[in-house]
């Protein structure tokens, strides 16, 4: 059973736990937080991604000015 | 029953995720809200996460004409990050861009959508549109996506996808996943009364089924659970014995008692005079769910219509 002191998943959401889960052990709060970080970075990768490619379907009138909008 | 609903929410966790439902199966022990709330705490993380560029795409969306942004949100940006900047571009350009999408991209977007983040959006959505992607996730049975969507949806939306829904299989497994279950009263009458036959019966042939059933009545108010336990109640004896199969298998009597409380006496008289459930296996199992307190009230109040040695066993 994780304590308060170790429990990464806690720390990693920047809240307490609910109370029913406090009973997780710690690998499956470290397989909890690992899959969260695993998603944030893949949603990260994408969405760097895809702002390059739309900028490609935008017409290029207004391309400067999006452009200008999503990366200063 | 909560199995049922601790499975829904390991399966919304791990599409929240990307990850596979048998990685979070650990969690299924778990109660069902204690799941969710680890799910809301998730989702807001993932929503943070990234935001400065989300805003800023969200920002560049109003710039672009609808029918450019409608382009880009199908073949750059992908329904991972359409769902993500879909509250972030306010709702009217979003209930614009969304009628250019297809109803494939749009199934497809729902699946990673927050319903509480774009309640706006998903009201405001046309209701053909929302009868258009309901046909999709059914058909790619995402039934636990449907359920999350029942809140948010207009009754309206709701009655035309009943409608456009012949099948009450579907409506079933989407309703027992419902987030909120104080909607089952409304979901059940806008069903038409024939429907409501065609349900318990569909729901009878198949253990699974049964137990979405149950879970659908255990949440209904006590008129609509009385005439839902009528309806079982009229069934032939081998759908009965069925019933009563499933019920003594699943440990589900705690909750079909209840059901047939609801019943007027008669209805109570012809379930529990049956002979599927007075078989000792049954009463054993019967007897073990009335070791519970509410339970054992329950039968209580059934005694009268009990027979004689159905009475004298729970004497």
């Amino acid at each position: 059973m994780a304590t308060a002191s170790n429990n990464v998943l806690s720390a990693a959401l920047g809240a307490p736990l609910p109370a029913g889960l406090k009973s997780l052990s710690k690998p499956q709060l470290e397989q909890l937080v690992s899959a969260l970080e695993t998603a944030k970075g893949k949603q990260r990768a994408a969405l760097e991604a895809s702002t390059e490619a739309a900028l490609s379907h935008i017409p290029m009138l207004l391309r400067g000015a999006v452009r200008k909008v999503l990366f200063g | 029953m909560s199995t049922l609903a601790a499975k829904a929410e390991v399966l919304k966790l791990a599409r929240l995720l990307g990850v596979a439902e048998s990685e979070l199966a650990f969690l299924a022990d778990h109660n069902a809200l204690d799941i969710r709330a680890l799910r809301e705490q998730m989702t807001a993380q993932l929503y943070d996460d990234g935001k400065t560029l989300l805003l800023k795409v969200a920002a560049a969306t109003k710039l672009t004409p609808t029918s450019i942004s409608a382009v880009i949100a199908e073949k750059a940006l992908g329904p991972l990050l359409c769902a993500r900047v879909a509250s972030l571009v306010g709702a009217e350009k979003a209930i614009d861009i969304s009628k250019k999408l297809s109803p494939a991209f749009l199934a497809e977007t729902c699946l990673h959508l927050d319903p509480r983040r774009t309640a706006d959006i998903i009201r405001g959505t046309p209701v053909e549109l929302v009868v258009a992607v309901s046909k999709i996730l059914q058909v790619k049975q995402e039934y636990v996506t449907m359920a999350r969507f029942v809140d948010a949806l207009s009754p309206e939306a709701i009655k035309a996808v009943i409608n456009s829904t012949p099948d009450e299989e579907p409506l079933l497994r989407t309703a027992v996943f419902a987030e909120n279950p104080a909607l089952h009263n409304e979901l059940v009458s806008y069903l038409p009364k024939s429907r409501h036959k065609s349900l318990i019966a569909k729901a009878a042939v198949d253990a699974e089924l049964w137990s979405a059933a149950l879970s659908l009545m255990s949440h209904l108010n006590p008129q609509w659970m009385g005439e839902l336990g009528q309806l079982t109640a009229e069934l032939d004896d081998a759908t009965l014995a069925k019933i009563v199969g499933y019920a003594t298998a699943q440990k589900l009597w705690a909750v079909q008692l209840p059901v047939i409380a609801a019943t007027p006496p008669e209805s109570q008289k012809r379930m529990l005079s049956s002979v599927a459930i007075n078989q000792p296996a049954v009463l054993d199992a019967i007897a073990d769910a009335g070791k519970d307190k509410a339970t054992a009230a329950v039968l209580k109040t059934l005694k009268a219509q009990m027979p004689s040695a159905m009475q004298a066993r729970f004497a």
